[in-house]
This record gives C-alpha cells, structure tokens and sequence, in this order.
C-alpha cells in the first residue's frame, strides 16, 4: 500500500502528550519537562527582569533614594515574593539540570556500551545520571528553603 | 553557523550563568541583613565597578542563553522554512534589544554611582 | 565461534512445574478500550469497548486477535511474528509504547485496557500507522556499511575485535518497530526531527570500525532537525523492546558532533585485507 491510498489523521501526540504528560514515564522524562518548564519561565522573568530593573534605574540618574525606596517597598508583598520564590526555586534547578544534561550529551554518566543480555535494560537510564537528577531536585528544594528565609521570614516577617 | 556551534555556546554559556548567577544570588543573600537590605538605595549605590562587571558578564551570558533556547523551543513547536527563519531573526532582535537595554541600565547604575 | 572475555556463563535452567499451573484456565475478563479510525468511511476517531476472557499468558495481541476472531473482525492491525522479533505490533498499551505480543495483560495490572496505535505516525486505519517518513528518515542515515575501497574487495573479509564488535552490537538488535519514535517528547511537535531509531541506526554504522561515511552521516545529524533536538528525555530507551538505547547513542554523536571524540575517538579502520576468501571459483 503506497502512501497515497493512504488518508492520513496528523497523530502527532502534541503539547500535552508529548512535553507537559511525563508522570506516566520515565525519570528522565520528568527531569526534561522541568528543565523545558523552568527554562521558558525563568528565560521570560529574565525580560521583565532587565526591563523592570532599567526603568527603576531612573532614581540613580535622578538621584532620587525616595523613590527607590518606595518602588522596592510596593513589590516587597506576598504575590511578588512567591512569584521570586518559583524563580528562583526554577534558576536552581534548570542550572544544575543543566550541568547534569552537559555532562551526559558528553557521554560522561550514562554508563558503557555493553553486550547485550536479558533483559536488555538499557545502559543511558541506569548510569549515575539518574541519581545525580534526583539529587538536583533535591538540592533545589534545600536551595529553594533557603530562599523562602529569605523572601518570607526576612523581608515580609513570616 | 552549524547547529553544534550553537549547541557548545549554550553550554559555555549556560555553564557561565550557573558560575555567575550563584554569585549574584550570594551577593545579594549572604550580606549581613541578607535581602531586604542589599536592596535598600544605599545598598545599591555602595555598588562598584567590579559588580557592573560581573552583571554585564552575565547579561551577555543570559542573553544568548535565553533567546537561543527560545528559538530551539518555538522551532520544535512549528516548522517551515520562512518560520524557523523570522525566528531565528525575531530571537536575535530581542536577545539584542534586551543586551542593550542591559547594559544601559548597568551603564546607568555606574554612572548613577560614579556621577 | 571462540570464547570472548566477558562470556555470559551457561547456567542450566530448571524447569519449575509451577509454572504451568493456571494454564488454560479463565481468569477473568478485561475490558478492551480500542481506537477505531476508518478514513474510508469519512468519521472520525472512535473508541470502542470489548470483554475479552484474559487467561494464564494471554498478550495484548492475543485479546486484539480475539475481538477480530470474534467479537469485530472490522478492526485492523498489524503483527506477524508473535515473539518480539519483527516490530510489526508496536502499539499504545496504557498510555505507554509496548509491543502487544510482548504484554502480557496480567502484568498491566488494570481491568480497563486502552489501546491507541502509536503516536507521530499518520494512522491508516484503526492500530495500523504508516511508517513511510519513519523509514525515509532512516533512509536518510545511510543504514548500511559504506566503503571506497569495496570494490576492491569484493571476496575479502573486513577483520574486527570483539570489543569492537560490541561497540555497535547493542544498536543493531534494533527491529524498526517504531516505539522510540511514538515516545519521543521532540517528534510530538517537531515533524522533521530525525528521531531516535534512525540517530541511533547512524551511530550503529558510525561506531562500526568497517564504516567510512562518519561525516556523510554528520552532516544530516548536526541540522536544525537532527541531534540537537534531543534533550535526553530518555523515554526512547526506556521503551525500546530490545535494549538498543537509542539515547545513550545520541549522546555519544553529540560529543562526537562538537569535539569529534567520544568513545569513538579511539576508533581505527578496520583492517581490510587479513584473508582472501574464495566466493566463486575461478574458471
């Protein structure tokens, strides 16, 4: 049967299937949806970041403590503050996520080519990789703690 | 330029951000007072050269970073030629517009220093 | 054929009769949730429900093979071997890739089965995909071994150790079946990725020490479409039915692809002339 006798229904498995839908899958898999989910969100607080800080950076050029003092204190709240959290719970473990990625697409901590034998489980997957992902996570809610110090018990008193 | 040259600038670059952004993080939490105060004005204003530095440093770093994985994102989301081309051209305008505006507000926390 | 190092050694099964217990007798029934697609009749995507008797052993293809023997002979799908050799039943199980002659229904645990056909492949009818770009993307690999000097050796024999054989064994027990490509995160949005079965089939030959077309192959690799959309999601391995790992090939073409190293930064032509063998006698 050739391909035109053929009607195709587009089967791709899409966003949710193929980016968002890792809970039934692998390590790995969850390790990659996280990296994809903190690296769009950090990539896009990193924008309003530079934006945000270049148009507060007029009361230096003004010379103005006043109104440094005043924009700092009306983003000092609870929304804003665990918007920051998230990011910085995210910058975390996206860079040392990424370490972790640099490493094994250099062949580093996905174990050795091996001949095959029952049952065939592959190499890449039981390599030192994917505890090392696991201590990330971990790491990044320790990292994420002392964040929260940070953000709630300093500045807004929690 | 080919895909790996690409590839190995966002390692280089991602690797610098981790080294750079933990210093920024460091900075702004292990002071005495930690965040709140290394916020405050005169905080800011006590900023030197070295820090300006240290920030353009990781703006170039997160400005490459930043747009090339955006590009590899959206081109994954949709193909074509003309597409993955306005991309390609869209990434770099904005990873451009946000470097200067970067630098600009360094330039002005210096100078805001230094004036 | 001599004994290499590293030999698995040949341990004498016992035969427990235990396991013959339960054969032949009904378990219970298992509920077949089955995507039905017909194009040529102009509706779109159905489900449609069977009770199929589950007994000791029964696989996935065994129930699809009932529901079609007896139940809906309309449904469509495609198998041949039974026995995880040929590729051709690789289907959606769950929510997860698997060969259906592979699965048995016992081990899935669940009284509700759903069964869609796999996934980035267009569906022709029912469970049956078309793997027409799957196999062009393969094609495009050159998945075969490519010499300059062939012609010149036509009845000689290219010599190889066993670790190098080893090297590339593992990639070539590969059957085409197609799960990696279903399971991939990148090809679920991005058509024109190469895909982890026929990256995988590039390093095969890549890694193979008789091979010569390292950096024909490279230039299709390292594209806009080719390695690079590879994050290491792992899921390609984690479903493959053999054991190729799929990713832990990538992986080593990335390395090669940036500082043409890697593990085969040791690699050396294999020797092509240690015996001359006579294929057709000379008259």
């Amino acid at each position: 049967m050739g391909r035109d006798t053929v009607m195709e229904k587009k089967n791709n498995a899409g966003i949710y299937r193929g980016w968002i839908k890792f809970w039934n899958r692998n390590v790995e898999r969850w390790l990659y949806a996280m990296h994809r989910i903190t690296g769009v969100g950090v990539g896009i607080y990193f924008v309003l970041h530079i934006w945000e800080t270049g148009n507060a950076a007029q009361a230096f050029l003004n010379n103005q403590p006043a109104q440094w003092n005043n924009l700092m204190s009306s983003l000092t709240n609870y929304a804003f503050h665990t918007g920051l959290l998230l990011v910085a719970a995210a910058a975390v473990f996206h860079s040392l996520n990424g370490a972790r990625l640099i490493m094994s697409e250099q062949g580093w901590l996905i174990g050795k080519v091996e001949r095959p034998t029952y049952p065939f489980l592959p190499s890449s997957l039981r390599g030192i990789q994917r505890p090392l992902g696991i201590a990330i996570v971990v790491l990044s809610f320790v990292l994420m703690a002392f964040a929260f110090y940070q953000l709630f018990v300093l500045a807004l008193g929690v | 330029m080919r895909e790996s040259r690409f590839m190995l600038l966002q390692y280089i670059t991602g690797s610098g951000i981790l080294v750079l952004g933990a210093m920024h993080f460091a900075l702004l939490t292990l002071q005495p007072g930690g965040l709140p105060t290394s916020l405050q004005y005169s905080s800011v204003k006590s900023v030197y050269l070295a820090y300006g530095l240290l920030f353009e440093l990781l703006l170039v770093l997160l400005s490459f970073h930043v747009f090339n994985g955006f590009r590899k994102v959206l081109i994954e989301l949709h193909q074509g030629r003309t597409y993955e081309k306005a991309v390609s051209w869209l990434m770099l305008l904005g990873g451009s517009v946000t470097f200067i505006w970067g630098t600009l507000t360094i330039l002005v926390f210096i100078l805001g220093v230094t004036g | 054929m001599s004994q290499d190092k590293g030999d698995v050694p040949i341990v004498p099964l016992h035969f427990d009769p235990k396991v013959m217990e339960g054969l032949g007798k009904r378990i219970r029934d298992v509920s077949f949730r089955v995507f039905r697609f017909d194009p040529a009749k102009g509706e779109g995507v159905r489900y449609s429900d069977y009770a199929v008797p589950i007994f000791k052993g029964t696989t996935v293809l065994d129930a699809l093979l009932y529901i079609k023997e007896r139940l809906d002979p309309s449904l469509s799908i495609r198998y041949s071997c039974r026995m995880a050799v040929c590729g051709s039943c690789g289907m959606v199980i769950n929510g997860k890739e698997m060969l259906a002659c592979k699965t048995q229904v016992e081990n899935l645990g669940k009284d509700k089965v759903v069964v869609r056909p796999m996934n980035n492949m267009p569906v022709t009818r029912d469970l049956v995909t078309d793997f027409s770009v799957f196999f062009e993307k393969h094609r495009s690999m050159l998945p075969y071994i490519v010499r300059e000097d062939v012609d010149l050796n036509l009845n000689r024999e290219y010599m190889q150790k066993p670790d190098e054989v080893i090297d590339f064994l593992m990639f070539s027990n590969c059957i085409k079946c197609g799960l990696c490509y279903s399971a991939c995160p990148t090809n679920a949005t991005d058509e024109a990725f190469l895909g982890p079965m026929a990256m995988g089939q590039a390093y095969r030959y890549i890694a193979d020490t008789r091979d010569g077309a390292q950096n024909k192959r490279m230039e299709v690799l390292d594209s806009r479409h080719g390695l690079w959309n590879c994050h290491f999601a792992g899921t390609c391995s984690d479903v493959c039915p053999k054991g190729v790992d799929p990713a832990f090939a990538i992986q080593q073409l990335k390395a090669l692809a940036i500082w043409k190293a890697g593990t085969l930064k040791k690699k050396k032509p294999a020797a092509n002339v240690v015996q001359i063998r006579e294929l057709v006698p000379e008259r």
